[in-house]
């Protein structure tokens, strides 16, 4: 049995008692109020073990004429002082603290995220500067004024953060999105559709057309230039009357095609122009396919893989009106998928013919949407 | 018995009571033939591998055995621990 719960932390002794009979000995320490176990008696002489507090006790029955050795110490309180006593082994426990201290404050390692467009060797060198650097102390460094300074000396970052996680330093950083025109170019606006301008507003540069202008799809209408060696792109909002034709047909029985979502893969060696298939071809009665092919040597052997979705027809009734108004709907939605979304539609004219049980419609839209489109000028004006 | 403890006994037994509780008994916890656990005892009077004598109240509890060893000891409790052969009490009315 142990001696309680907290021995082995407070610490714990193994003694000896001489010049007592042991069954003396047991009823004082039992006296005494002290925890003893683990007893062992030969003539006048006990072995025992019990917890610190209790072999202090024990030390007051000494003048009845015994004698106390302890034998061993246990416990981390014991183990404490031993290490307490023996200064140099603390010295170099104090010493790996600070060592360990003054290396985790240095930055091992800096990666950087995100770089396309910019200099990375130029980036490198410019944190360097501001003090980010391997083997460089970390807690002097101040990540918010490096992050305002990355935004001053590189604007073409849009978001940049500085991340700090044990002995790394991590850049991450967001350009802008490219300019999808060269540097240097001149940019024109052109028309985006046939159409006829009915309003416009020139910001920057040459208007070469006016309200009331018909116009062809490229047409240039607001044209940049060069001045005195420095490129002036056109900038301005050009408004256009367009015309836009759309078609679609509505039967009475349509067959309707609906996915069940059983799908099945299909692999098919191909061996000098002789397929195999590596797995059966799924028993579905109507199907859709889709083929994808890996060339494995030359052109000579591949390997497709064919992803079959089973589908069910069903045919579908419609009514005349119906039929009319599917046809009219289909119509102008592919009129609509013509223009911007934000078009102004300003008159609307269809026309309908109904030809061995199908409705066919035609729409013409006349709207009002915007004309600009960005170009390069290749003019060379 | 004397006459106090009669009378603690016997309100035990109207009460319901565990007798030790009220007149200071003894009570032995024997595991098997060889653990055995003493509670109210009143001191050690002999301590040998094969004998061990125990002082109770108006008595002793005589503990025979082989390699009997004392595991653990505190104020009125013991642990015994070793082959135990014979328990005997003594001198109790």
């Amino acid at each position: 049995m142990k001696g309680g719960k907290y021995a082995g932390l407070f610490g714990m002794v193994r003694a000896r008692a001489e010049g007592v009979h042991p069954e003396e000995f047991m009823n004082g320490a039992a006296k005494l109020g002290v925890r003893v176990w683990d007893v062992r008696a030969a003539g006048k002489e006990t072995l025992f073990s019990t917890d610190r507090a209790g072999l202090k006790r024990l030390e007051q029955l000494q003048p009845r004429g015994f004698s106390l050795t302890v034998l061993a110490e246990k416990g981390l309180i014991y183990l404490l002082r031993r290490l307490l006593g023996r200064k140099f082994l603390l010295a170099g426990f104090f010493c790996f603290c600070l060592a360990l201290f003054y290396l985790s404050g240095l930055v091992w390692a800096i990666e950087i995220d995100g770089l396309q467009e910019l200099d990375r060797a130029q980036f490198t060198e410019h944190i360097r500067g501001l003090g980010l650097e391997r083997w460089g102390m970390a807690r002097k460094l101040d990540f918010n004024e490096i992050e305002e300074d990355l935004y001053l000396r590189f604007p073409q970052i849009a978001w940049v953060a500085i991340e700090r996680k044990g002995t790394k330093i991590t850049v991450r950083v967001v350009e802008k999105a490219p300019n999808p025109f060269p540097s240097g170019a001149v940019i024109d606006i052109v028309a985006k559709y046939d159409g006829i301008i009915s309003e416009m507003m020139v910001l920057k540069g040459i208007p070469q057309v006016t309200p009331g202008t018909t116009v062809a799809r490229g047409d240039v209408l607001i044209a940049g230039y060069i001045e005195d060696g420095a490129e002036v792109s056109a900038a301005g909002s050009v408004l256009g009357r367009v015309f836009i034709t759309g078609q679609g047909e509505g039967a009475l029985r349509e067959a309707l095609k609906t996915f069940t979502g059983q799908e099945k893969e299909v692999d098919i060696l191909e061996l000098w122009g002789k397929k195999f298939a590596l797995s059966r071809t799924p028993p579905y009665a109507n199907y859709e396919v889709k083929e994808e092919t890996i060339g494995l040597y030359r052109d000579k052997v591949f390997f497709h893989r064919r992803y079959f979705r089973e589908v069910l027809l069903n045919t579908v009734d419609y009514t005349p009106q119906e039929a009319e108004e599917l046809a009219r709907r289909r119509a102008l939605l592919a009129a609509h998928g013509q223009v911007d979304e934000e078009a102004q539609i300003l008159h609307r004219e269809e026309e309908m013919r109904f030809v061995e049980g199908r409705y066919f419609c035609r729409v013409l839209l006349t709207a009002e949407t915007s004309m600009v489109e960005e170009q390069v000028n290749n003019r060379g004006e | 018995m004397a006459k106090g403890e009669r009378l603690k006994a016997k309100v035990a037994d109207i009460l319901d009571l565990p007798r030790d509780l009220l007149a200071d008994l003894f009570r032995l916890t024997l595991a098997g033939r060889g653990q055995l656990f003493i509670e109210n005892h009143k001191g050690i009077i002999l301590y040998q591998p094969d004998l061990i004598r125990l002082s109770v109240r108006g008595g002793e509890v005589i503990v025979r055995g082989r390699d009997l060893q004392v595991r653990f000891v505190y104020t009125a409790e013991m642990y015994i621990e070793g082959r135990i052969d014979t328990i005997e009490v003594e001198g109790l009315d």
